[in-house]
């Protein structure tokens, strides 16, 4: 009744012209109601603490992540729907704070304005430089080790928490956090120094091996 | 305030992110994209900002390296792939000379840490028959497990990689770039990016792919010469003969089964009995091989079953029996000899 030889089946290759999206914009699918009732709370209370009572008003803000999450269609998500919620609102936060700044600035020069923008850098010399640290952030990031650049980009990428790296991995919590520190401390460094520099990994590196 | 951009003209005031501050803070940022955040943390954050402007200052300098380095995502895509843990595939040899030593110790232990995880099996998800389960896996992909049957993770690193042991599902894959979803039915190997399909694992290694949403290129061992393009609403079994495309009369019918419906285009009886038992706990047996090989096309709802197979004796030529353990048996009908042993 069983034939000798068994069928091979391989399914090489899929989204062939964009034709997966998973299920339509986030918006529709259930877990969006369960995102926004999880994280609605936490994403206000952190832009209160972080930005203070406004403008632009914390809820605004987060309404606007949220909006932007509803619009995302579902295969292109990459990050964790949490992640994308905090991203998406630090950064509207900052832009609104950055034009508000502005426009103070230009109806009256004088005022003592927020610490935005002081330097008064133009938009291009600032995109010019934005570049080239990029660039280099870039190039410390691949030359991180292994375990350091898979942890940062694990969170900085596909926005995972720190539990799920360390059950992604199969290690602690505390390594993955430590990991991650150590790992954004270069970072910091080398747009400071200008220069990629790896010398506090190699300690922590061989102290733990 | 800051622009996420340091370095430039303001080097000097930028704080020492090795500075007692410039760790707190750097701790604070990863917390924030990290952890849990409740609205008590963030009163807690607040506090600490408020309490000095060289800790606001400290930790936005921080918040702007965080931001960067999820802007690379846009630069290299490749860096996903690399994400994913390879223990076999460890470059140790990469920085400067006098480090290679330690790298080279270091690689090795965790590539044997690594092997010993590897080896770690994943989860097995069972349902008994007449149970189906929904499964969320940690990348975000779902999984509806059909009565009767076993799917495994291949292990803790390879959440991605899924054995559909026995039985039926339905999967709903996440998109995750670089990152192939795999799904193993007996020797047959199903890989996609992202997508809805539905993967069967009958009698006889035959393997039926239903395809919902998306488009998959299916090969068998021929490899890419006798390649086919499946797409929505397309259908394709796989067997000893190769692989054969059929149409689904809507794509919405991939995976009937999850809305009670069994559908069957001229299979093997013993295929179709298989089912019915994952779905029943009255066991349903075939009386021989060649009673199992008889073809059956049908359609109907798993609530109507025990209907659907007392029907069975009027399209075919089998007669249903009892088994003697309180099971039933289809036997054949075969005019020119006695009745099978097991019929009573």
């Amino acid at each position: 009744m069983f034939e000798a030889k068994t069928p091979k089946l391989r399914v090489v290759r899929s989204d062939e012209e964009g034709s997966d999206r998973i299920e339509g914009r986030w918006r529709d699918r259930p877990s969006y109601s369960e995102t926004y009732a999880r994280e609605w709370r936490d994403v206000c209370a952190f832009l209160r603490a972080r930005f203070g009572p406004g403008p632009p008003d914390p809820e605004d803000v987060a309404q606007q992540a949220f909006f932007k999450l509803g619009e995302l269609q579902g295969a292109e998500r990459l990050e964790s729907p949490r992640a994308f919620i905090f991203r998406v609102a630090i950064n509207l936060m900052l832009d609104e704070r950055r034009s508000l700044a502005r426009a103070t600035r230009t109806l009256d020069a004088s005022a003592p304005l927020l610490a935005i923008d002081s330097e008064e850098t133009p938009d291009l010399e600032r995109s010019l430089i934005a570049k080239q640290q990029m660039g280099l952030l870039e190039k410390v990031v691949q030359g991180l080790p292994d375990r350091h650049r898979q942890y940062l980009l694990a969170n900085r990428l596909e926005g995972q928490s720190f539990v799920a790296i360390a059950e992604r991995f199969g290690v602690s919590q505390s390594l993955v956090r430590k990991t991650v520190e150590e790992a954004l401390a270069v970072c910091q460094r080398a747009l400071i120094h200008g220069t990629a520099d790896y010398r506090g990994l190699s300690r922590e590196r061989s102290r733990r091996s | 305030m800051e622009p996420p951009i340091i370095g430039d003209c303001r080097v000097n005031e930028a704080v020492d992110p090795d500075s007692p501050i410039g760790q707190t803070a750097r701790a604070w940022a990863l917390a924030v994209v990290g952890e849990d955040f409740p609205p008590e943390r963030s009163r807690m954050l607040g506090a600490w900002l408020d309490a000095d402007p060289l800790h606001r200052r400290a930790y936005e300098e921080a918040e702007g390296v965080v931001l960067m380095l999820g802007g690379l995502q846009g630069l290299h895509g490749s860096s996903i792939a690399a994400v994913q843990p390879r223990p076999m595939d460890r470059r140790v040899a990469r920085r400067a000379p006098w480090r290679v030593p330690v790298g080279i110790v270091g690689g090795l232990l965790a590539a044997s840490l690594a092997v010993a995880f590897f080896a770690l099996p994943g989860p097995a998800y069972d349902t008994q028959p007449g149970e189906t389960r929904q499964i969320a896996l940690s990348d975000g992909s779902q999984v509806t497990l059909a009565p009767a049957s076993r799917l495994r993770a291949g292990s803790r690193w390879r959440p991605r990689e899924l054995s559909l042991e026995r039985g039926e599902a339905f999967f709903a894959v996440a998109h995750q770039s670089g990152r192939p979803f795999t799904v193993q039915a007996g020797d047959a190997l199903v890989r996609v990016i992202g997508t809805r399909f539905n993967v069967h694992h009958g009698v006889d290694q035959r393997v039926r792919v239903e395809v919902e949403q998306g488009a998959v290129r299916v090969s068998d061992e021929g490899g890419e010469d006798g390649a086919v393009t499946l797409r929505a609403g397309q259908t394709v079994l796989a067997d000893a003969r190769g692989l054969s495309v059929g149409a689904l009369a809507r794509p919405d019918l991939a995976g009937g089964w999850r809305q009670g419906r069994l559908a069957y285009d001229d299979a093997p009886l013993a295929e179709v009995v298989a089912d019915l038992n994952r779905y029943s706990r009255r066991p349903l047996s075939i009386g021989s091989a060649a009673t199992g090989r008889l073809k059956v096309t049908a359609a109907f709802d798993i609530a109507q079953a025990d209907r659907f197979v007392a029907e069975l004796p009027r399209v075919l030529p089998v007669r249903l029996a009892s088994d003697g353990k309180g099971g039933r048996v289809l036997v054949a009908i075969d005019p020119k000899r006695a009745p099978e042993p097991h019929a009573r």
